[in-house]
């Protein structure tokens, strides 16, 4: 069963994927192994191919893809039980800025992995993050800026962070096209990711420690 | 001399090297029915335009992006979110005078059979280009920015990803949406090209920083035939064609190079590397960029777009074959100064024999 999950998830099956999930539950598996056992894998080989170059956008978004369709039946299931997570991850794509395919490929590796996530969606104002961020007491804050017009509201964020004295406990980790380290590091993020592969292991990197 | 110019230049560039005035537009002044895109966009290319030829640039390149036909009057959705001539959601934001791509219309079978396309040979419809070439083409080279349709297509469709899992799950319905919109932008490109313009530069985007969106062997199947069938038609019309892509483009860049392309924008920094790019095709086509406009050029000290203006020279220029441009376009956040910085680096250093 667990291959076939991992298979379902390699083989992008976007229209089947829901099926197997449910033969899994079926099974006796709980939802939580469902997808850090067995889709979970899936995606860390798509993951690999990609960082490897064999693999393009077009496969990270179909892996994604067919991972949301699963977590459609899953995640109404995982909502309700208590389980051992690597830490909340808060994360959204800052004012301004509507884009988000990345932002949602990284939402998506990151539960598969086993975070928490709050997703707040897109064109997300700084005391909105601040808000959710209080609320999760210690987590990790991702952000997201595809336009170099919306840069700037990533240290718009990580002040209004300061100002609210959650800055020690949060990490903060920035993406999308715009954003350079050079950007990250006067902007006082705690990383910059080119990807969402690598931004996925820094998170888990941070979990860990 | 190594030749400057650039993709584009927001409003605010505009307003702050030339002193003059643009337009920005929002649904308030639609209700009050004063307002024709057309015509906004007609002025702000021209002030665009002569701020290009204050700064002394070489060439101007005018997007096929920029120019909505007269008494277009667009659907608002909200007080800044429109529908555009081609079925794009845009979202225009007054502060800066800009307008950027969030969604699109084509949703069903049904939208994509009743979609379509803006007729290239509309009344009007290049006057924007031919303006251009009459208040400025004595002075300076004009370019035009169009499409082959890759990246129009998918905006039209709300996204790169719809359009992804169209291509694996609903093959027919992407070859369509995609037939439909390179068709359109094939009579486009032919139109531009015949008002006066002496370079096409395609825009789409091909690639993100890890590689191209699709793997060389779908991008051969869904983006190489349009290609071709634009840069053919443009080597009959006697025009260069520069290819403009961000990203890493290595795995499709012999595609390219094969399809017939003249130049390449802008080998992204941090994704490629534009002298080895000179290096391995340095004899076959020309090379335009790539000051760093994501870091340097908003944020950056005097000394350090200096510096930057050397390296790409450094890379690029031995031997001809580079134009020295930025790294994307001189958006919004570039700091007007640096933009002067990088223009006169580049008239100092950028001096043949190299």
């Amino acid at each position: 069963m667990l291959d076939r999950l991992r298979d379902a998830i390699l083989n992008f099956e976007i229209e089947g994927v829901q099926k197997t999930c449910k033969d899994a539950l079926s099974l006796g598996m709980s939802p939580v192994d469902i997808v850090t056992k067995g889709l979970g894998p899936g995606l860390a080989v798509v993951g690999e191919r990609y960082e490897k170059r064999e693999y393009f956008l077009s496969e990270l978004v179909m892996a994604g893809e067919t991972m949301k369709k699963a977590m459609e039946v899953l995640d109404p299931l995982i909502n309700g039980i208590e389980h051992p997570s690597l830490g909340h991850v808060v994360i959204g794509t800052v004012k301004g800025d509507l884009h988000d395919i990345g932002k949602n490929i990284v939402s998506t590796l990151l539960k598969a992995a086993g975070f928490k996530v709050r997703d707040l969606g897109i064109d997300v104002p700084a005391a909105q993050f601040v808000k959710e961020c209080q609320a999760a007491e210690k987590c990790i804050l991702g952000m997201s800026a595809l336009l170099s017009v919306s840069m700037p509201e990533i240290g718009n964020v990580v002040t209004e962070l300061e100002k609210a004295g959650l800055r020690e406990q949060t990490r903060v980790i920035i993406g999308g096209a715009a954003v350079t380290e050079e950007f990250g590091r006067q902007a006082k993020v705690d990383a910059t990711a080119r990807d969402a592969i690598l931004g996925v292991e820094i998170c888990k990197g941070w979990s860990t420690s | 001399m190594v030749p400057v110019t650039d993709l584009g230049m927001d409003p605010p560039i505009v307003e702050a090297v030339s002193g003059e005035t643009t337009h920005g537009f929002s649904i308030e002044g639609f209700s009050a029915g004063n307002i024709d895109l057309g015509d906004i966009c007609m002025k702000n290319v021209l002030a665009m335009a002569r701020a290009y030829r204050k700064l002394g640039l070489d060439a101007v390149i005018v997007s096929d992006e920029s120019i909505y036909r007269r008494g277009f009057v667009p659907r608002f959705l909200d007080e800044n979110t429109f529908i555009d001539e081609w079925g794009r959601v845009m979202m225009t934001r007054s502060e800066t005078k800009t307008t950027w791509w969030v969604g699109g219309t084509v949703k069903t079978s049904e939208d994509l059979e009743n979609y379509e396309p803006p007729d290239a040979n509309a009344p009007g419809r290049m006057e924007v280009f031919e303006a251009v070439v009459k208040e400025v083409g004595e002075d300076m080279v004009v370019a035009a920015g169009g499409h082959t349709g890759f990246s129009l297509a998918w905006r039209i469709r709300g996204g790169i990803d719809k359009y992804i899992v169209d291509v694996y799950t609903n093959p027919s319905f992407a070859t369509k949406l995609m037939d439909k919109v390179a068709r359109a932008c094939l009579e486009w490109d032919k139109a531009i090209m015949d008002t006066g313009v002496e370079m096409l530069s395609l825009t789409d985007d091909y690639a993100g920083t890890d590689g191209p969106f699709f793997s060389p062997k779908l991008f051969r199947e869904i983006e190489i035939p349009n290609l071709k069938r634009v840069v053919d038609e443009a080597k009959r019309k006697g025009l260069p064609v520069l290819k403009h892509t961000d990203g890493n483009n290595y795995p499709i860049l012999d595609d390219m190079i094969e399809a017939g392309i003249s130049g390449l924008h802008p080998m992204e920094p941090g994704a490629m590397d534009i002298a080895q790019v000179k290096q391995r095709y340095g004899d076959r086509i020309f090379l335009g960029g790539n000051v760093d406009c994501r870091w340097t050029l908003p944020y950056g000290s005097e000394e350090d777009v200096r510096t930057e203006v050397r390296r790409v020279i450094d890379a690029a220029s031995p031997g001809g074959g580079h134009i020295l441009m930025s790294s994307n376009t001189l958006h919004a956040n570039v700091k007007p100064q640096n933009v002067l910085t990088m223009i006169q680096e580049a008239r100092k250093y950028g001096k043949y024999p190299r």
